[in-house]
């Protein structure tokens, strides 16, 4: 049963048609453009990750330190159990929607249990495999292939994320029991993931120094982890130096914390998803207030209701100007660092206006609600097609919202970079045309890949927020139209001066939101009339 | 007037969810559509409120085309789905205000009809919860009265009974028959055969995508109740 309940689970979760949104053998020129697009976005990963961790591998060989590559491969594991464990786990362990339909069949509940935690596990390590693939490959490379090594890495890296997945699942039923007790439950549940992520960002850049593979800064902060935290010698140990010994520590005390963690979760489970999310029903006296707007400021609105009501959404989609504004105030305070921290973000050396320009830009192609805002109607699109909304206006409506999440605080970040960094008014007013601009190509561009690639056939949010196609596109396009201005910015340097270079920018930006938006405005109500309810 | 002329879909290019399907509804008709599972009732409803494409034939109301003028089609007509999918990040009084926003009801109009439908399915009092605490039937009057408040001139109905107690549904069919006297056309899908035979003026009875019977649902049924002849029809291969 045990097989069959993997099986089932699997098909709903992973299969092709649900991670791409559409069945690839109806629509070949859709499968082959998404395939082209996909594998851009793989090579461009794991050219950049690639390199870094490959020039990073050579400098650790020549001083006898390549095991160092294991600690970052570790850590960077174990952040990503964090990360996604402290998404997941509430959904996949604690608060299962399709509770009802397996409680009354004759199964264990441990059975559905185990099924649940194998697709959460076989998830997490698919993902962390392909992330930290840079680093095993350059850790082997510089250190020597070998079968027991690679075979002693498959064991060591199988058990690394199962503390994290122990101590994130708590984390997060946690996190959910104590937030739904308020009326604003998520809001306050995406501020403590955000403070919780900005904790680890300015953490992790405090320690760093500034060197020419910006990787070399982290190295301090890894060996203090694997000596504060034993796994991650056991497992450098184990890989490196193919020991038996620290091998048998990390599986032993792996394992049965575990296998602990499943036997005792059992009736925690089962109490969670019996119980299931309160709904807390209170009739109120209090008279309903009415208000008229327009059809736009109505969607728009819609749209911010959505945002703030899932914290995956908002988490993912809104890391962005979250980042924005939180290094636009600490550079008030740390200006002589922020130059430092944006050159170890960037990973160029650039004058600070074009590094500042860069991050703005890189956080604005971060903010990708237009590329599945459309998708994340579901269920519910069936209202929009039915209404008689024009399809433009639709479209219009989440690219405004986008423009409304990122351009404001971009603008604000200007105006604290230009006081901390000294930028002079007039350079200051030409980058918050420039990025008002490119912050409307990127809400464009989003939206059309959302209309290429809907996806309203989903179980969770995080379907859709961060493995659909669109989420895919929107993000690697944003970063393609960075690459075109920054060539552009490359290509003029040595001939114009920094504010004409920007200028000429704005123009750029301006040629390539023109046949965006004339697209949009041609195309949607054709593509919105394909789209099934 | 609502005329379906000759409408044709399929979802595979093979079968034919719909097939030629020909009907027409007067104004203030109460129109009851039946068929078992499967049969084209909620392909043929989607397509009348432009929810989906069709291959052939046309739907026309009040002299616009769903095809080429659906936008003025959607602005005199409510769809309601078999199942009440709503936005949950909204309070119910949200979803109302923006529906009344989208039909450009001003604010007189919109608490009149919110008041008025909202006390009579008894959810005046949680308006102002998210729609997420709300239950299966509590979220079906909320489409309900999301239909009704702007007035349409054609209701399309899939399976509106479900999920309703039966005061509810009691209260549902009053409506129905209070509106259709305003000269309201309504079109609805359902299961629940003795609902048509006591409340519609006519009736069509839809088999593999194909009308197999419709007309006045008196002359339909003659003396025999509705349940034989839908399974008459049902048995005929």
């Amino acid at each position: 049963m045990y097989k069959k309940l993997t099986r089932l689970f699997f098909k709903e979760n992973f299969s092709i048609k649900r991670l791409l949104g559409f069945d690839f053998r109806k629509s070949k020129t859709k499968a082959i453009l998404i395939g082209v697009a996909i594998f851009y976005g793989i090579a461009v990963f794991f050219g950049t990750l690639g390199y870094l961790f490959f020039d990073l591998g050579k400098i650790l060989k020549d001083l006898g330190q390549e095991q160092m590559l294991l600690s970052f491969l570790t850590v960077y594991s174990l952040g990503l159990s964090v990360v996604l464990i402290l998404f997941r786990a509430s959904g996949y362990l604690f608060y299962y929607k399709d509770y009802d339909n397996l409680a009354p069949l004759p199964i264990h509940p441990r059975t559905i249990l185990l099924a649940k935690m194998t697709v959460m596990l076989v998830m997490l390590y698919v993902s962390s495999f392909i992330f930290t693939l840079p680093i095993v490959f350059s850790y082997f490379y510089w250190s020597g292939f070998n079968v027991l090594g690679i075979l002693f890495y498959l064991i060591a890296f199988i058990c690394i994320p199962l503390v994290p997945v122990i101590v994130m699942s708590f984390l997060s039923l946690l996190i959910a029991i104590a937030t739904s007790k308020f009326r604003r439950s998520k809001i306050i549940n995406i501020i403590i993931i955000f403070a919780l992520f900005i904790g680890i960002f300015m953490v992790s850049f405090s320690v760093n120094d500034v060197e020419t593979n910006p990787l070399t800064g982290q190295i301090d902060l890894f060996a203090g982890i694997s000596n504060a935290y034993p796994p991650v010698r056991w497992f450098m140990n184990a890989i490196h130096q193919q020991s038996f010994v620290d091998l048998f520590y990390l599986l032993g005390s792996h394992v049965i914390a575990f296998t602990l963690f499943i036997i005792l979760i059992q009736g925690l489970v089962q109490r969670t998803n019996q119980r299931g999310v309160r709904a807390n029903i209170r009739k109120q006296s209090k008279p309903v207030r009415y208000q008229s707007k327009s059809v736009l400021l109505a969607l728009v609105q819609k749209e911010f209701k959505k945002f703030f009501s899932s914290t995956l959404y908002a988490v993912n989609s809104g890391i962005g100007p979250v980042m924005l504004i939180v290094l636009s105030v600490a550079s008030l305070f740390y200006r002589s660092q922020i130059e430092e921290i944006l050159l170890q973000m960037v990973g160029a050396n650039l004058d600070i206006e074009i590094l500042i320009l860069a991050f703005i830009s890189f956080c604005i192609a971060m903010t990708y609600t237009t590329a599945i805002s459309l998708s994340l109607e579901g269920k519910n699109f069936w209202i929009l097609k039915s209404l008689p909304i024009k399809a433009e206006t639709i479209v219009l409506s989440k690219i405004i919202f986008n423009l409304l999440m990122c351009v404001p605080i971009a603008i604000i970040s200007i105006l604290m970079f230009g006081i901390s960094i000294g930028i002079g008014a007039i350079d200051q007013l030409i980058l918050i045309v420039l990025v008002v601009v490119f912050a409307g190509v990127i809400s464009t561009f989003d939206a059309i890949v959302n209309l290429h690639t809907p996806k309203f056939d989903f179980v969770n949010d995080a379907e859709v927020v961060k493995q659909s196609a669109g989420a895919f596109l929107g993000v690697f396009g944003g970063f393609t139209f960075i690459a075109i201005n920054g060539f552009f910015y490359f290509l003029l340097s040595d001939t114009l001066s920094y504010t004409i270079i920007t200028l000429l920018m704005i123009f750029l930006n301006f040629a390539m939101l023109a046949p965006l938006v004339y697209y949009v405005k041609v195309k949607s109500s054709h593509l919105f009339a394909k789209m099934k309810a | 007037m609502l005329e379906i002329k000759e409408v044709s879909k399929s979802y595979d290019g093979i079968k034919q969810a719909c097939d030629k399907v020909s009907l027409t509804i007067e104004e203030g008709d109460l129109f009851g559509f039946i068929g078992h599972n499967g049969a084209g009732k909620t392909t043929l409803l989607k397509s009348i409120a432009g929810i989906i494409n069709f291959e052939s034939g046309d739907i026309i109301f009040d002299g616009f085309s769903i095809k080429t003028n659906p936008i003025e089609v959607k602005k005199l007509i409510a769809y309601i789905p078999d199942n009440p999918d709503i936005y949950e990040s909204l309070t119910g009084i949200q979803y109302l205000e923006f529906i009344a926003d989208v039909f450009k009801l001003n604010t007189i109009e919109r608490a009149r009809e919110v008041d008025k439908y909202a006390t009579l399915f008894e959810i005046i009092n949680v308006l102002n919860n998210p729609i997420s605490s709300y239950s299966h039937g509590m979220k079906q009057k909320l489409v309900i009265i999301s239909a009704l408040i702007h007035k349409p001139k054609l209701l399309l109905l899939d399976e509106p009974f479900v999920g309703l107690d039966p005061k509810a549904s009691f209260l549902l069919k009053e409506v129905f028959m209070n509106i259709c006297s305003k000269g309201v056309s309504i079109f609805f899908s359902t299961h629940v055969l003795e609902v048509v035979e006591k409340l519609c003026n006519k009736v069509a009875i839809i088999k593999q995508g194909k009308i197999v019977a419709q007309g006045n649902t008196q002359e339909i049924i003659m003396n025999k109740s509705l349940e034989n002849i839908f399974m008459e029809i049902a048995s005929e291969s």
